[in-house]
């Protein structure tokens, strides 16, 4: 046993000296710093992110039971709001920050400056508020509930308006993100774990209308990309961002959803993930921003070059 | 090659591919975890370093379970030693074990570590130790007896409950001695949550 546990230590003592490099480069080239993870020093279990107005992310994490507010530019921490429980989904919308609430199971609503000025239904309405997304033609919060396996469209005030997909469109649906150019939603999901390998349904990104029927998908395991698909993103050429929670890469496809590769890898040093769980395209510096769940920071790649 | 050589390897290769093709859960396996969920087809066995984040996909933050965990470390700012214990140091992803009182744990608690098949744990400070896990405890309706913490309420002198088998440094239930803090109780329902390390928030 002492091997062993020498040995996992062993590997965990390394990850202070990787924090302690990061932080040092950080503080040497602390905007831009593109392909260096950053580490804001309260982060501790990063899930979502969000951008918000004033050059600013927002990060629900899941042990401080916090948002936190960071800005862009300097990467520090501007604010943590405590939400009273472990939150998922975050997004910002009109002036105000939505928060799934997994403790809770329901959304809240917060001012930017922290105080909850509201949430939708009762505590235990939406089992697992994994994702949520803004519509700012409609005005409506579109919640993912894992636990349901639908998506749920909302007003921004919290009414519940309709389903957008129903109950067995999705087999295990785990992000999702909105695209305003294309005003598609697009649903990141594990498919069916159980049944044949033959018959089952594959991991999947599904690309929804506002009806919610599908309008285009892309398969993982089989073409070789992802297998636990989450966190997506679109950048201002079209191209997808899927993270891939299982083997910490990122998959990135063309516009027509042709793979193109893939960045990151498991790990600890820079350029590397543990277990990511999210990414947020930011175009004013072409930078994608990565929930490093695993290695309890945010990771910053450039946007995917084609060579 | 004998033709009983070449028979092996082709026996072995048809029946993982029946198995995958019509899965069925063995009754040796968890009926909640199929191969599939964690063996993929071209990559059987996942990585070693990858095990955790394949348990968290599902069972952490954003995945599809319900039943969340986060692996068992020190609380920020903890004084006690540095410690890491991982998904599979104390969950065994592949079955209930027998323990060594001749019962069954449940919640896939204690590890083949020697071979015999016995749930038992490999410990940070008293080497490889005997874990009986039985019941979730009284808060939720079950027996004191053989939950998280008893207290060796079995009076076999030996402090096995899953929470008191490592532990020596915490103060309460450790595997050396008697403790009256919520003895039989449900740890992680609301003070020690799996959510928070077990760490009381």
């Amino acid at each position: 046993m002492i091997p062993v546990l020498s040995r996992r230590l062993g590997s965990r003592r390394r990850y202070p000296v990787c924090a302690l490099a990061v932080l040092l480069c950080c503080a040497a080239m602390p905007a831009n710093a593109a392909q260096s993870p950053v580490v804001p020093a309260t982060v501790q279990a990063p899930v979502r992110i969000a951008a918000m107005p004033g050059d600013r992310l927002l990060v629900s994490d899941n042990t401080l039971q916090a948002i936190i507010v960071i800005d862009r530019k300097t990467l520090s921490v501007e604010r943590t709001i405590p939400v009273g429980g472990r939150p998922v989904a975050v997004v910002w919308a009109e002036g105000r920050i939505f928060v799934g609430n997994e403790t809770l199971g329901q959304v809240q609503i917060y001012s930017p400056d922290g105080r909850l000025t509201g949430n939708f239904g009762a505590p235990g309405s939406i089992g697992l508020p994994n994702a949520l997304a803004y519509d700012d033609q409609t005005y409506e919060v579109l919640v993912l509930d894992a636990l349901e396996k639908v998506v749920k469209v909302f007003t921004i005030e919290g009414q519940f308006l309709r389903l957008l997909t129903q109950p067995g469109a999705l087999a295990n649906p785990t992000a999702m993100s909105f695209d305003r150019t294309a005003r598609r939603v697009l649903v990141s999901d594990f498919g069916t774990l159980a049944g044949s390998i033959f018959s089952r349904p594959k991991p999947v990104v599904h690309q929804l209308d506002l009806a919610g029927t599908e309008v285009a998908k892309i398969d993982g395991t089989g073409t070789g990309t992802f297998v636990r698909p989450q966190g997506l993103a679109l950048d201002a050429a079209g191209r997808l961002y899927v993270v891939d929670s299982y083997d910490s890469r990122i998959y990135v496809f063309d516009a027509a959803g042709a793979p193109l590769g893939n960045l990151g890898g498991f790990g600890g040093d820079p350029g590397q993930l543990s277990l990511p769980l999210d990414i947020l395209d930011s175009p004013k510096d072409k930078t994608l921003y990565v929930t490093d769940h695993g290695n309890g920071r945010i990771a910053a790649f450039p946007e995917w070059v084609t060579p | 090659m004998t033709p009983v050589t070449r028979i092996i390897p082709v026996a072995l290769v048809a029946t993982v591919v029946a198995l995958l093709a019509w899965p069925v859960t063995a009754l040796a396996l968890n009926p909640n975890h199929q191969c599939i969920y964690c063996h993929q087809v071209h990559n059987l066995m996942p990585p070693e370093n990858l095990t955790e984040n394949l348990c968290l996909t599902c069972h952490g933050p954003g995945g599809i379970s319900t039943l969340k965990a986060t692996v068992h470390a020190n609380k920020v700012g903890s004084k006690m030693p540095p410690f890491r214990i991982s998904c599979m140091d104390c969950h065994d992803s592949h079955s209930n074990r027998v323990n060594h009182l001749g019962g069954t744990n449940i919640k896939l608690v204690g590890i083949n570590v020697d071979g015999t098949g016995v749930a038992r744990l490999y410990t940070p400070a008293s080497g490889t130790r005997e874990v009986v896990f039985e019941s979730r405890g009284t808060d939720v309706g079950a027996p004191s007896l053989h939950s998280f913490a008893d207290s060796d309420e079995d009076n076999d002198g030996y402090y096995d409950g899953v929470c008191e088998t490592c532990h020596t440094l915490v103060g309460r239930h450790n595997n050396y001695s008697d403790s009256a803090h919520n003895t039989g109780k449900t740890c992680t329902l609301q003070c020690h949550l799996h959510t928070t390390g077990f760490n009381r928030r």
